[in-house]
């Protein structure tokens, strides 16, 4: 392999992603190549001073600031579940009084029926003569049979 | 491998209803989360809300975190993505000008090296500083994928899930970004590290 290979391999060398054949490899050249082992320097400088750098300590009030924000979040969460809940108990509430009020119409218009029944049943009576079959005879028919009876 | 083991237990506590077990897996990584972020953005402005961020987003979506990674590549993932979220809506501009490496400020580290009574404590914190900003010379992603590497150790297969890219992108990112930083930093190795 050629210089420029081994040096597009320096990289994944020092991170010990190389196969055991590349490593090898590159370990050979490294003891060839002052430039490549220069390389390989500074590297592992960069990394440990990459790691000093990171210096940073978070504030010990991080954690319960998270905590606290998604305990809020929640909190707000189950406030909204209380008008949900509300919609759905009036949804219940509007159907249970529509079919009441269908109830209530039917039965309401029943007696009616029962009533216009017996009205046939008079006009049966009346038209004994069979001068009108029951299911003809219109309400001036059945008026005009009363009055004249 | 126990670290993961025992973060894989704290998920499943956490999905059974144990809300300390998302609170102990904070605690564990808070400090990294907070590292990445922070050699991400360069600056400590806002490090504290940005990490608030993360975790609130770790808490949102823990439930649905599957053994296909480990924990902390997929929490590193999510503090990534923010932060590189953060240098777009910030359009952060490069703080420091390359000269700093050549004339001026160089000139005045010599200066400053060869006086004996400069502390080793500023000494450190310059070095620390002149690698902070180097590294905000390179793109989002690279500074990214270094500070995983460097700072994180993640293999080269973990940073690829927290990436979402491939092994082989991310050997020849690190690759190419570890060469920007020795060019970057090439005076500075030479005369002071």
């Amino acid at each position: 392999m050629n210089h420029e290979t081994m040096v597009s391999m320096l990289s994944a060398y020092v991170d010990g992603e190389l196969t055991a054949g590349d490593y090898d490899l590159v370990q050979h050249h490294l003891e060839q190549c002052d430039n490549c082992s220069h390389q390989i320097r500074q590297f592992q400088q960069i990394r440990s001073h990459l790691k000093e750098a990171a210096d940073y300590e978070p504030s010990v009030g991080t954690i319960s600031n998270v905590m606290r924000v998604i305990r809020s979040e929640q909190d707000s969460s189950v406030v909204w579940l209380g008008p949900e809940r509300f919609a759905k108990h009036l949804v219940f509430v509007l159907s249970a009084i529509v079919i009441a009020i269908i109830l209530v119409g039917s039965a309401v218009t029943e007696p009616q029926s029962i009533e216009l029944t017996s009205h046939t049943e008079q006009l049966d009576s009346l038209d004994r003569g069979g001068l009108y079959p029951p299911s003809e005879l219109s309400k001036d028919d059945v008026l005009y049979a009363a009055l004249t009876k | 491998m126990k670290t993961q083991t025992d973060d894989f237990q704290l998920v499943e506590a956490f999905k059974a209803g144990d809300e300390q077990a998302f609170e102990k897996l904070m605690r564990r990584y808070h400090r990294q989360v907070a590292n990445i972020i922070y050699l991400t953005l360069g600056n400590r402005d806002e490090i504290e809300d940005l990490t608030q961020e993360v975790f609130i987003r770790v808490y949102k979506s823990l439930h649905r975190f599957e053994r296909d990674s480990s924990v902390y590549s997929w929490i590193y993932r999510i503090a990534v993505n923010i932060s590189i979220d953060e240098i777009r809506r910030r359009k952060i501009k490069r703080t420091l000008s390359l000269e700093f490496f050549t004339d001026g400020k160089l000139e005045e580290e010599k200066r400053s090296k060869e006086t004996p009574t400069a502390s080793d404590a500023l000494f450190d914190e310059e070095k620390k500083q002149v690698i902070r900003d180097a590294l905000q010379q390179l793109s989002p992603i690279h500074r990214a994928i270094l500070v995983l590497r460097e700072y994180e150790d993640l293999s080269y297969e973990e940073i690829a899930e927290s990436m979402h890219i491939s092994v082989q992108a991310v050997k020849s990112r690190i690759f190419r970004a570890r060469e920007e930083m020795r060019k970057l930093l090439q005076d500075y190795f030479e005369e002071r590290i």
